[in-house]
């Protein structure tokens, strides 16, 4: 409803009653598989398809999740008047959260940048050693904000990479979890310079 | 016109019979060709892999995802059944094969 005073007048963009509540699915699968649009009719790229060489991974009860960048800003600071102008450079995307799932080790170990995994009925191994520096990985969040349309919302980063050191806590009577998780994206240059990072969507057919 | 012997017309019995049976092992060769023993399977999980049949005993090397190896059918039939990667409520929560047939 317009204001009696104070709506601007003209052609005005306003925003929708829908809010976004609880954390989105994390998938995450090899960067040198394709996604599942690639791209899209659009000219998009995102989403999964797991193969038998590249699986999809799912992060199990993820916890805390945020998403966040970093970026490189810059004023241009003229001498006489101050600042004229903010030069801004995206340097990486990424999502943070703790995890409370540690089974199967086979996405464990990726989290915690481990070694492959063996398995010999009724054990599984994995080393800890040198971190690959080489695993990229293709990162898809979803999140259905109305399940009774099938409305939702998903996240797609191209390149990322699990960084910074994890903690794993063990509390007395509670569950353990691993804090610390980082995937961060980098700068794809395989892709358009618009979706170098990822891209985001919406799917709602009642809006849009 | 001369009388064939008792041991003639035998023989020729006997030898008309071998040939049907011939025909007829033939026929049940063409009719059930022998079956492959093994099932090549192929891993999907991504995992070093030892495996002891639960059958046979033996034992199946699978070296990462998409490894893939010929195992015995009696064998085959219990590791097509295996499962694993349960995920907590809220995930996907339903146990994945870890063995598909090429």
């Amino acid at each position: 409803m317009a204001l009696v005073t104070g709506t601007p007048v003209g052609n005005l963009d306003t925003q929708e009653d829908i809010y976004l509540s609880d954390a989105p699915s994390i998938y995450f699968q090899d960067y040198t598989a394709d996604p599942l649009w690639n791209p899209d009719g659009d000219g998009f790229y995102w989403g999964l398809s797991g193969t038998t060489t590249y699986p999809a991974f799912e992060v199990g009860c993820p916890n805390d999740v945020s998403m966040t960048e970093d970026i490189t800003i810059n004023d241009v600071l003229c001498d006489n008047v101050g600042v004229k102008d903010t030069v801004q450079q995206r340097n990486y995307v990424q999502f943070e959260f703790t995890i409370r799932s540690f089974f199967p080790y086979q996405t464990l170990r990726h989290l915690l940048a481990g070694g492959a995994v063996t398995e010999s009925s009724p054990t599984q191994k994995f080393g800890m050693g040198t971190i690959n520096n080489t695993q990229f990985w293709m990162v898809y969040a979803p999140k259905v904000y109305d399940t009774d349309n099938g409305d939702y919302i998903w996240i797609h980063l191209n390149k990322a990479k699990f960084v910074e050191a994890w903690t794993v806590n063990m509390p007395f009577g509670s569950n353990w979890e691993v804090t610390g998780l980082r995937l961060r994206a980098f700068a794809d240059t395989t892709k358009p310079s618009t979706q170098q990072f990822g891209m985001w969507g919406r799917a709602d057919a009642s809006v849009i | 016109m001369a009388k064939r012997s008792n041991y003639e017309r035998e023989s020729e019995r006997v030898k008309v019979s071998d040939e049907e049976v011939e025909e007829e092992i033939l026929e049940e060769k063409e009719a059930s060709p022998s079956e492959p023993e093994t099932v090549r399977l192929v891993l999907l999980k991504q995992l070093n892999l030892k495996y002891v049949g639960a059958v046979t005993g033996k034992t199946y090397t699978f070296s990462g995802a998409g490894a893939e190896a010929d195992v015995d059918k009696e064998d085959a039939k219990i590791m097509m059944e295996k499962r694993g990667g349960r995920c907590c409520e809220g995930g996907v929560g339903i146990p994945t094969p870890y063995f598909a047939e090429v």
